[in-house]
């Protein structure tokens, strides 16, 4: 008679357990489906990947499946190298991206940049060198076109790596081609919000979590995204003068021609009604716009580098060219190459003639 | 539990609780380490400010609640100011899940849960250790849910758990009367030695006499005064008067209490620097080297992303650090600015900050009549490379440039070249810099283009010459280059090192401290003079500075002490000295 309570209490015991064990079981795998849809859901810079900017551009899903396939080795100086990759889109050989190149070019051009100069958004032969390469081909002036771009740099670890190509077994260029901005921007943001820092100092992009983590102990202070602006533009500005100076005076000491181009982002565009789209995409209010729009030009002023300014040059292009906070399609990488090629052009003839 | 002995024989939950909490945050100090005394006296301040309000109050429950909370609280104070918040809060969170499991949380019933209180804290020193071997909220979670689960198992199938309930009872009684122990004597003993002293009753009360104290203690530390103790209740300005006195009793002794704390948990740190002991090797008349080399120890660097790190800036007796630079001897009215880099031996580690190769070279200056602003931009770890760096960051933002640069180097860059070697990074055409962290280590490896191969003993010689040679010279190159854009003279400097020393038989004790034989010593010489050579950079080679001193100056690897300063200052004040002449007289 006792035993029944005990036995009827045990089964529902046991019956709850199978119910709780079930649930979690069906939970897990939830999750671990949902966790595996994001991970092969295609996106990049925090963005996924959707027609938008690429209404003509079939091959983008899957250049980026490849793009991302693609890997740096750590540096401890430079934060990263490119790793020689061999693709249908992406091709790096000897850490630099395989450009378009003329028979027989006359001129080297090296170009130094982050992502955007390395081409994200672009099959190999629509880069902004190779782009730049075409147009001076099309004058009558063809030059090899070497991309030393690579992701997260800022105009300063370029400077370095300029620097460094410098004392290779390298042909030495004949004009050196620097494209910067948005990293150098992105990092005065991410140093004014990790609290005071000190503008003399030279810093480069933080790459991996560790890196953010070493970047915050450097300060002390834990990041606060909400603190961003303030001296954003003077730690920007500062940083980038001094690379532009470092430039300027290797240009100088071994005879090379240096330029450098402040680049355009969408925050530095003039917005009108149809980039509705893309402050939707980028999840920007026009007042955030305006303020970043500021703030970015006042970066450039303040820096007295004086660089030959492209910040407004997709202003005028119709169509979505921009897919996330800087990276374009291959209409935006042959505008800006175009805009780039009418400064170049002057120089490239006279070294031509020289 | 239906079948567990008298509850009353047990520990009670409030004490498993609080051994739980300060298990887990003891785990947690001795990771973070307090980090300096002020902190240690906060927290003990907090520890002996809860043994107080413990006596105050008679509810156990609310006490035994409140020592979670401030125990916390303590703990918060030590991360703050450990810069540690995020690890903290997420071991302090765990704790509170644990705790809510333990007492607050009972699935069948209160004295029930109590008496399976134990069976969590296995989970709960496990998270700690998790935690601390590899921060991860996810593990942290994981074992605050195990120990949860394991907690609802022994409640509702004791036989299960039973064994394993008893083992950790028994280890619970031992961690519990340790921790407890030891806030006995850090706390409450100072507390009772301070109120023996005053005659004063720490808790309030102000005692009439000894025996009257002796007989109502055990009353007054486990909490107020109950009706029908012996001794009369406290009232109006005594009670007041008894308040103060504990405020002044913590106040004074929170401190000594903390720093004897501190000393517990830090003993006195073996001198070791480079992997060597601190001897009296080579310090024979140096007095104040290990009050020196503990400054140094406790000198303090930050990270920097691309050079490695960067000085603190450190206030002490022998070393001072200011705006990063290491404090040099400055005459009166300096009329020459002359910037130093270099790694640890031009920064000084070995030497007062009034002894080191800038404050040599200046003292020097001042004695032939040019005063010179000596600016110390030496930091450990630096190659040539970082350094050009370094200066090129530093002459770039510069609104005045110096009048002329010192780049000393060798012992870095001879060391960067090996590693690089064995470590598969061989493209002579990068440049690399020490690993200055267990991170970058790892990073340095990953680093290498391709896994290192082995190589044969006299491949590995040319290869880490080579390696070393070409980085050094592109080093040398871009600061020159850049120098000479901006008008500034530099001099390059390749430093003596223990291997390219002529030995004496003063350096016996240097061979035996190094366990080189002199054969050793003699290969690894040829070596690091070759890669000089092999840099074609053309510096002045200092290192034979020291094949006359016949006593005891390098105590490393690489560093010295104040004589081996002094004789390389005097050999590069020497070589500056016409540069410097010419300069003042450009002014």
């Amino acid at each position: 008679v006792r035993v029944r309570p005990r036995t009827r209490r045990s089964r529902r015991l046991i019956g709850a357990a199978v119910v709780v064990l079930t649930l979690a079981l069906v939970v897990w795998f939830t999750a671990r489906r949902g966790g595996d849809d994001e991970t092969t859901a295609l996106e990049y810079s925090g963005f996924p990947v959707t027609s938008y900017a690429h209404d003509g551009e079939p091959w983008f899903p899957a250049y980026i499946a490849e793009l991302q396939r693609s890997v740096h080795r750590p540096d401890l100086v430079l934060g990263a190298r490119n790793v020689d990759v061999a693709g249908r889109y992406v091709n790096v050989r000897e850490s630099r991206r395989v450009s378009d190149e003329p028979d027989a070019p006359v001129l080297t051009v090296w170009f130094f940049g982050g992502s955007t100069m390395f081409g994200v958004g672009q099959r190999d032969e629509h880069t902004i060198p190779s782009e730049v390469a075409r147009l001076a081909a099309a004058a009558g002036i063809p030059i090899r076109a070497v991309n030393f771009g690579i992701s997260a740099d800022v105009n300063w670890t370029e400077t370095l790596r300029f620097a460094e190509e410098l004392r290779s077994s390298l042909p030495k260029p004949d004009l050196v081609v620097f494209y910067d901005g948005a990293n150098d921007m992105s990092l005065g943001w991410q140093r004014a919000a990790d609290g005071p820092s000190d503008p003399s100092e030279s810093i480069r992009m933080p790459v991996s979590d560790a890196d953010r983590a070493d970047f915050e102990a450097a300060r002390g202070v834990v990041a606060d995204e909400e603190a961003a602006g303030g001296s954003a533009a003077e730690l920007t500005a500062r940083q980038y003068a001094r690379g532009v100076d470092l430039a300027r005076d290797l240009g100088r000491s071994y005879g090379i021609d240096v330029v450098h181009f402040w680049q355009p982002t969408p925050q530095s565009k003039d917005l009108t009604a149809g980039d509705d789209g893309l402050l939707e995409r980028l999840d920007l209010s026009r007042e955030d716009h305006d303020a970043q729009r500021r703030t970015y030009a006042e970066a450039r002023e303040a820096s007295g580098a004086d660089p030959i300014d492209l910040s407004a040059a997709l202003d005028d292009v119709g169509v979505p060219v921009f897919f996330d906070f800087s990276h374009t399609n291959e209409l935006g990488a042959a505008t800006v190459a175009a805009a780039m090629y009418e400064h170049l052009a002057p120089r490239l003839r006279s070294h031509l003639t020289g | 539990m239906t079948s567990a002995p008298d509850p009353a024989a047990r520990p009670s939950a409030g004490a498993h609780v609080v051994a739980v909490l300060l298990g887990v945050v003891g785990v947690f100090v001795r990771r973070a380490g307090v980090p300096d005394l002020l902190a240690g006296a906060a927290f003990t301040g907090v520890a002996i400010a809860t043994v107080v309000a413990l006596a105050r109050w008679r509810d156990w429950t609310w006490a035994v609640r409140s020592v979670g909370a401030v125990v916390a609280v303590g703990a918060l104070v030590v991360a703050y100011r450990s810069g540690l918040v995020k690890p903290v809060a997420a071991v302090m969170s765990s704790s509170v899940v644990a705790a809510g499991a333990l007492v607050r949380w009972p699935p069948v019933g209160r004295e029930r849960a109590a008496a399976r209180a134990p069976i969590a804290v296995g989970p709960v020193v496990a998270a700690a250790w998790a935690w601390s071997r590899s921060p991860s909220t996810v593990t942290q979670a994981i074992w605050c849910a195990v120990g949860v689960v394991l907690l609802e198992v022994a409640t509702r199938w004791p036989v299960v758990l039973r064994p394993v309930e008893r083992v950790v009872d028994a280890l619970v009684l031992v961690v519990r009367d340790l921790f407890v122990g030891a806030i006995w004597v850090l706390s409450v003993l100072p507390v009772w030695v301070a109120s023996t002293v005053t005659r004063a009753s720490p808790f309030g009360a102000r005692r009439p006499n000894r025996s009257t104290w002796l007989s109502s203690a055990p009353h007054d530390l486990v909490g107020p005064r109950r009706a029908g103790t012996r001794e009369p209740a406290p009232v109006g300005r005594s009670r007041l008067r008894g308040a103060l006195r504990s405020l002044i009793v913590v106040l004074l002794l929170a401190p000594v209490v903390g720093a004897v704390g501190w000393r517990l948990s830090h003993p006195p740190r073996e001198l070791v620097l480079n992997d060597l002991p601190f001897t009296s090797y080579a310090h024979e008349d140096e007095p104040f080297a290990e009050d020196l080399f503990r400054e140094v120890l406790e000198a303090n660097h930050r990270p920097d992303l691309m050079l490695g790190s960067r000085n603190d800036d450190v206030r002490g007796r022998y070393l001072n650090v200011v705006d990063g630079r290491r404090v040099s001897y400055r005459p009166a009215d300096p009329v020459l600015t002359v910037w130093f880099f270099g790694g640890s031996t031009m920064y000084g580690i070995g030497q007062r900050d009034d002894h080191t190769i800038p404050s040599v070279v200046a003292r020097r200056a001042e004695d032939a009549g040019v005063r010179i602003d000596p600016v110390n931009f030496g930091v450990s770890g630096d190659t040539n490379w970082v350094e050009t760096i370094r200066f090129v960051e530093a002459l770039e933002g510069a609104s005045t440039p110096p009048d002329l640069v010192v780049f000393y180097d060798g012992a870095n860059d001879a060391s960067l070249g090996w590693q690089r070697a064995n470590r598969g990074n061989r493209l002579l055409e990068e440049t690399s810099r020490l690993p200055m962290s267990a991170r970058e280590e790892e990073l340095f490896t990953a680093s290498a283009p391709e896994a290192p191969t082995p190589l044969s003993a006299e491949d590995d010689v040319e290869l880490r010459t080579e390696l070393a040679a070409a980085q050094y010279g592109s080093g040398v190159d871009l600061a020159r280059r850049v120098a000479a854009v901006h008008g500034v003279p530099v001099v390059h400097f390749w430093q003596p090192m223990p291997e390219s020393k002529r030995l004496a038989p003063s350096d016996d004790g240097l061979l035996e401290r190094l366990q080189w034989t002199p054969e050793m010593q003699a290969a690894a010489g040829r070596i690091y003079r070759e890669m000089a050579k092999r840099s074609a950079a053309d510096v002045i080679d200092l290192s034979g500075a020291f094949d006359d001193v016949d006593r005891p100056v390098f105590f490393d690897q690489s560093h010295t002490n104040e004589l081996g300063a002094r004789v390389v200052g005097t050999a590069i004040f020497d070589e500056v000295l016409p540069r410097l002449r010419s300069l003042e007289r450009g002014r």
